[in-house]
């Protein structure tokens, strides 16, 4: 009693309060709290100027701009054509993601993980890529597929116009389709093969077993796949630009390009049509979620689950020749006819050995001003952008998994919430919110730096947050309680632990910030050029080849970096709700 | 002609042999056990039977009719078997009356009689006023029993159980234990069921099988595989066995005497012991053995040792007595009580004692 | 480790406000406000021009390297449609963030624009005198460096025999799908649009719409279109691309329609804000000078200029019948006017 009040605790005290008093405005208050900070700044900040920007902030409340996006004729029509995008790149992704998914998930096909290898391929190129690829392929005289065409059937024209609303569902369904397939995917290998062998034994036929027991069973990953496509591929930019523009569509992104693009730019019509976009988007998202959530029977990766495969017979060859196919549209075709236009002489001759060149490649790495500056802006954006990323979404990442401080849950969702944000809508915020500041950041590289990491964020949280779970805190507890500090501790033993984790999350956000379009086509600038905005901008002025070159270029970057992604993390690309570039 | 023959049956994973040379007859209205340690090949077997593994070599029939054989093997769904899973597998996406209709809906029963049936059988297994709920919404017996109910409800002649009890805790085991043998015996369905836990598997079966690393090792009843065990790996696997090494001294028919440490014991022979076979290993069971005077006029062994320790074990006292360096595990009743570290005298009766060729691996 | 908050907001306090000023310090700066004036060594110093321009590539870099060569300077360009340089100055004044030097559009509404928000610097070049006044800002804020004219460019192979001559011809019957026209999304095309409707009728445009005409974003990719023989016919192309096109030997050829040729005044100016007024005063003269229009013309423009001949080849200006556009009546009437183009050919047309 004597020694308890000298210690100037109350016996009754619980033991907390006699904690160190420097803990109050500690290191780790600072840390966490400049974090804070920062995420209101990147993420909170911008969104709120979007809201404001929708109802005619600051100028004059008033609500003719929501009215306008909704009224006029060509934002109404945009409005259509990006639902029915939604709409047929969800089904698309049905059509082809399914099959490909219980090919290689529940039968003995021959080749599983090369198909499986080439669906993460088509996920992982650029979208405007691809999109560029078919208009080399799908042109409506000039394509390499319609001359083959042509010549085999004898069409006059034609006959495939890739410039249509089928050809930009198409282009942007052969990318989102990866969402449906890996969620199908592994939701099928969680079937557990006893469910399927009570059926067989009762009598069930094969075909039986499949309608009856595995596709209910899977249905809401199905539905939750093609839902998370439809809303990427209203988010996709790039294809939409590329394809839907010559072909005299407008969509939503295509829409508030525009509006902002002209002078004097239309700040309030650009806000309420992002506003409508995002509308679209969440309520997607929620309907993907609370669908899912309540409609799931199978935990993915449950314990003791035994997948069997079917055997197919002499249907082996013939099912690896369709998904074959598939993927052949998805990922070998674009990336090809891609490779061999960057090393043609002269894409519009037939191939061979003396067309082939490198000047292309001399012309897009070394001579073009554009072309060499936007590689250098977007390796120093992304590399930044990563590094910060990581640096905030692991600080986040530690209130959220480390401490019970309040409000951290709040604060987790606001740093994965521009997780489902179009690129266009971020830009959009992001130029209303910074372009009053008196900080000069516009036209700069920096204001393309906050865009990217308040775009991809949520992908180092998340990322981080996963790699701090596995890290048993008795480690750092220990560490605490032979005399370091917080920050020692967090330096000297947790931060060698995460580091392999961290470095994953870098390249989570270096690989997407490398080709992001939707949003820098919005924020760049004369000298603030990026890859994507140099391929897009030559493509503008038709030199194909010097684009293919760049595109040649971006890809190989971002496979080397996924390859190492790969093999640090041991597994393929994490899939769900993962965003996108484009 | 067995209603099940299975003849020398043998099945590969790669290099390794899961199963080779199994051969057994399994009789109608049986209720015979698969019974070994994980690895063993039992549930290989059993899937043999069920169809969803082809043989390598060997032949499964019933009734006569070839089943299964390397070059061709009847589909599971033509089989008309029943199957329980070890976690049962029931349908989440179905309510209970949905999971037990299955059967009869693919075999196209009109509604009436599905709903005759499945009441039936909801009734014979307990769980009336269930049939609306879904999996999620029952515990691990329930599950179980809505799994015998779909495989009872379409009356196949042979129902596989893939280790059934085991997921379950050790009351609910006992109690589902009892049911399945009067399901069992009221149904008269021939019960193939695959456990590695012996006492269930003499608690339940009319014939035993034991497996170890892909062969059979016996075939008997539950008293013949306990009481006369035909190697080693038997007499272990079935309880508790004490393995006392020693050499033939003399032979006499079916006995011999055994050198074991410093003293000598008649034994009875196993029929697997070869007659060249000087080193044997006695198998004696821990019963068996009596701490003390044996009974006068009994044929009884005498072996001298020292207590080491006495365990309480509730209804037993288990001793560990020390002959001649080999560990001796006796068991005796809880009221003896002996001090340790005094010399002792076991009891053993000849018969219990059986001398067994000594493991070589 | 505790650390005075107090301090850290004060730190940064003074970092942002010491920025802030030093941004605001450019607005003072002084620049030569005639050629004269211009000082080489503090246009060496100035180290670099920036110059935002819709001019051809090919055109540009052949200038600025003429440039770099004789003066030793770099030339850092941004290349977008009219509108999109128009827009990038505009809003880069807006935020406080000027870049460029020099701009250079083909829309004079643009600079008339820029003139008017006080963006553009007053310069008294040499080259004003060999300009006709009608051609140049009176406040010589901005001036024409080129005239470009819409033409009609063809696919030699496709109309060889009977290449269209007229603007009627192209909305007959037979060009159905045959004809590809350029706009970026921004509306870069419209003016020219404009010109044709305003002196030749409404109809005779939407009987070109009519023929469903491909749409392309810039000129460049018209010629591309037709040296492929995608398509057999583009209107409203650029007479210098054209012209490039058939002096490389391509199979195209243009004509200057009989009915009248739209004519584009192209015009630069220099901006108030920029930071190296000396260099970029000296671009302006190379730019405007015999030597920078004379790398003009040999891309194929027809300069402003009329002490400069024609490109080699091609008719000169005063035999041909230019239709012009009133640009204080198209920046007036700007929104409905892309209202009524992007109802007649459909499409996204920054209205």
């Amino acid at each position: 009693m004597q020694a308890a009040a000298r210690l100037g605790a109350s016996p009754d005290a619980p033991l907390d309060a006699q904690a160190q008093p420097g803990r109050r405005i500690g290191g780790q208050t600072v840390v966490l709290g400049l974090a804070v900070a920062v995420l209101l700044c990147l993420v909170g900040y911008p969104l709120a100027w979007l809201l404001f920007g929708a109802f005619g902030l600051p100028q004059s409340f008033g609500l003719e701009h929501l009215e306008r996006a909704f009224t006029r004729p060509q934002n109404f029509a945009a409005l259509l054509n990006t639902v029915q995008l939604a709409l047929g790149a969800g089904s698309m992704s049905i059509l082809i993601g399914v099959p490909l998914a219980w090919a290689t998930a529940r039968t003995d096909m021959p080749l599983r993980r090369l198909i499986h290898a080439l669906v993460a391929l088509s996920y992982i190129t650029p979208p405007y890529l691809t999109a560029l690829a078919y208009i080399i392929l799908l042109g409506p005289d000039a394509g390499q597929f319609n001359r083959l065409l042509r010549a085999l059937f004898g069409f006059a024209s034609g006959p495939i116009n890739i410039f249509s609303m089928p050809g930009v569902i198409f282009v942007i369904g052969i990318h989102v389709f990866a969402f449906t397939y890996f969620l199908t995917h592994s939701a099928l290998k969680s079937v557990d093969a006893a469910l399927e062998e009570s059926a067989q034994m009762l009598g069930a036929k094969p075909w039986q077993t499949t309608l009856r027991i595995n596709l209910p069973l899977v249905a809401p990953a199905i539905t939750g796949g093609a839902l998370l496509a439809a809303i990427e591929s209203m988010a996709l930019f790039g294809p939409q630009a590329i394809i839907g523009t010559p072909a005299q569509i407008v969509f939503l992104p295509t829409r508030i390009y525009a509006t902002i693009g002209g002078y004097p730019p239309r700040w309030g019509e650009a806000s309420a049509l992002s506003l409508l976009l995002v509308v679209l988007t969440v309520a997607g998202l929620a309907l993907q979620r609370g669908y899912l959530e309540r409609r799931s029977f199978i935990t993915v990766g449950g314990r003791g689950v035994r997948s069997r495969r079917t055997a197919l017979g002499h249907w082996r060859w013939p099912l690896f020749a369709f998904c074959l196919l598939l993927v052949f549209f998805s990922a070998i075709a674009p990336l090809g006819v891609l490779t061999l236009t960057a090393f043609a002489k002269s894409w519009t001759e037939p191939l061979s050995f003396a067309n082939l060149t490198l000047q292309h490649f001399f012309t897009a790495l070394s001579e073009d001003q554009v072309a060499v500056r936007g590689i250098l802006n977007s390796f120093k954006l992304a590399t930044a952008a990563a590094t910060l990323a990581v640096l905030i979404g692991a600080a986040v990442a530690y209130l959220d998994v480390r401490t019970s401080a309040r409000g951290r849950r709040l604060l987790d969702y606001l740093a994965i919430l521009p997780l489902g944000l179009p690129g266009t809508v971020m830009a959009v915020g992001i130029l209303l919110a910074f372009i009053r500041m008196p900080l000069p950041i516009y036209g700069t590289l920096s204001i393309l730096l906050i865009a990217y990491v308040a775009r991809f964020l949520p992908l180092a949280t998340r990322s981080a947050n996963a790699t701090l779970r596995q890290i048993d805190p008795s480690l750092e507890e220990a560490g605490r309680a032979t005399g370091a500090s917080w920050w020692g501790a967090v330096k000297l033993i947790l931060l060698p632990l995460a580091r392999p984790g961290l470095l994953v999350a870098f390249l989570l956000v270096f690989i997407p910030a490398f080709g992001e379009l939707s949003a820098t086509i919005l924020l760049y600038t004369g000298g603030t050029e990026t890859i994507a905005i140099a391929i897009y901008r030559l493509n503008d002025l038709g030199q194909l080849e010097v684009v293919s070159a760049l595109a040649v270029f971006t890809i190989a970057v971002v496979l080397t970096l996924t390859a190492v992604v790969s093999w640090l993390s041991g597994a393929g690309p994490a899939f769900a709700e993962t965003p996108t570039r484009g | 002609m067995a209603f099940i023959d299975i003849a020398g049956i043998g099945k590969r994973f790669g290099k390794v042999f899961a199963l080779h040379g199994v051969d057994l007859a399994i009789n109608e209205r049986e209720f015979i056990t698969l019974l070994g340690p994980s690895g063993c090949g039992k549930t290989t077997m059993l899937r043999l039977l069920a169809g969803f593994l082809i043989p390598d070599a060997g032949s499964i029939k019933v009734s006569g009719r070839l089943y299964s054989s390397p070059r061709g093997t009847l589909p599971p769904e033509q089989r008309r078997m029943g199957m329980v899973f070890q976690n049962y597998a029931v349908w989440p996406h179905m309510s209970v009356f949905e999971n037990i209709a299955f059967g009869l809906r693919i075999a196209k029963t009109t509604r009436g009689e599905i709903a005759r049936r499945v009441a039936r059988v909801l009734a014979a297994v307990g769980l009336d006023g269930l049939a609306e709920r879904h999996a999620h919404q029952l515990s691990g017996g329930q599950q179980q029993r809505v799994a015998l109910a779909r495989s009872l409800v379409v009356e196949p002649t042979i129902l596989l159980l893939d280790e059934p009890l085991s997921n379950l805790d050790a009351k609910l085991r006992e109690r589902m234990r009892g049911e399945l043998k009067i399901l069992q015996r009221d149904t008269g369905i021939t019960f193939i069921h695959v456990t590695h836990d012996q006492a269930e598997a003499m608690a339940l079966s009319d014939r035993i099988v034991v497996f170890n690393k892909g062969a059979v090792q016996q075939v008997g009843t539950p008293r013949e595989v306990y009481e006369r065990p035909t190697n080693l790996f038997v007499a272990d696997f079935m309880g508790q066995v004490n393995k006392l090494p020693g050499t033939v001294v003399a032979t006499s028919g079916g006995r011999a005497r055994v050198r074991v440490g410093a003293q000598t014991i008649d034994v009875e022979l196993s029929a697997s012991r070869k007659r060249s076979d000087a080193s044997v290993t006695v198998a004696i069971r821990p019963e068996a053995i009596r701490l003390g005077a044996a009974d006068a006029g009994a044929a009884a062994n005498v072996l001298r040792g020292r207590l080491v320790e006495s365990a309480f074990l509730g209804n037993i006292v288990e001793h560990h007595v020390d002959v001649d360096g080999m560990l001796v595990r006796v068991q005796g009743d809880r009221r003896q009580g002996i001090a340790a570290g005094s010399p002792v005298e076991l009891s053993i009766p000849v018969g219990d004692c059986v001398a067994m060729p000594s493991e070589t691996d | 480790m505790p650390i005075a908050r107090r301090s850290l907001i004060q730190a940064f306090a003074a970092g942002t406000s010491a920025a802030w000023l030093g941004r605001r310090g450019w607005a003072q700066g002084a620049g030569p406000a005639a050629a004269s004036a211009i000082d080489l060594d503090k246009a060496k110093a100035d180290g670099k021009v920036v110059l935002y321009t819709s001019l051809d590539t090919q055109i540009v870099d052949a200038i600025n390297a003429a440039f770099k060569q004789k003066y030793g300077i770099d030339v850092q360009y941004f290349r977008g449609g009219s509108s999109d340089v128009t827009s990038k100055v505009l809003a880069e004044a807006d935020a406080g963030r000027p870049q460029a030097d020099m701009v250079d559009a083909s829309d004079l509404a643009a600079l008339l624009l820029m003139k008017e928000r006080g963006l553009l610097k007053p310069f008294a070049g040499t080259a004003a005198a060999a300009i006709p006044q009608e051609l140049r800002d009176p406040d010589a804020t901005w001036i024409t460096d080129r005239l470009t004219q819409a033409v009609i460019q063809y696919n030699t192979n496709e109309f060889g025999a009977a290449p269209p001559a007229s603007w009627a011809d192209l909305g007959k019957k037979v060009m159905q799908g045959r004809l590809v026209y350029f706009s970026s999304a921004n509306g870069d095309g419209a003016p020219r649009i404009y010109t044709l409707a305003r002196h030749l009728g409404w109809d005779l445009v939407k009987a070109m719409a009519a023929s469903k005409p491909l749409r392309v974003q810039t000129p460049q990719v018209i010629t591309q279109v037709l040296e492929r023989g995608e398509r057999g016919a583009g209107f409203l192309q650029n007479d210098n691309i054209a012209w490039r096109s058939k002096l490389q030997g391509k199979p195209t050829n243009y004509v200057f329609p009989r009915e009248g040729v739209p004519s584009e005044i192209g015009a630069c100016g220099l901006l108030a804000s920029s930071q190296r007024p000396h260099a970029a005063a000296l671009f302006y003269e190379w730019w405007m000078g015999a030597e920078g229009q004379a790398i003009l013309v040999k891309g194929g423009k027809y300069s402003s200029r009329l002490d400069v001949a024609p490109p080699e080849g091609s008719t000169p200006l005063a035999q041909l019948k230019l239709l012009t556009l009133d640009y204080a009546e198209y920046k007036r009437d700007k929104s409905k006017i892309l209202d009524q183009i992007a109802s007649i050919f459909g499409g996204e047309w920054g209205n």
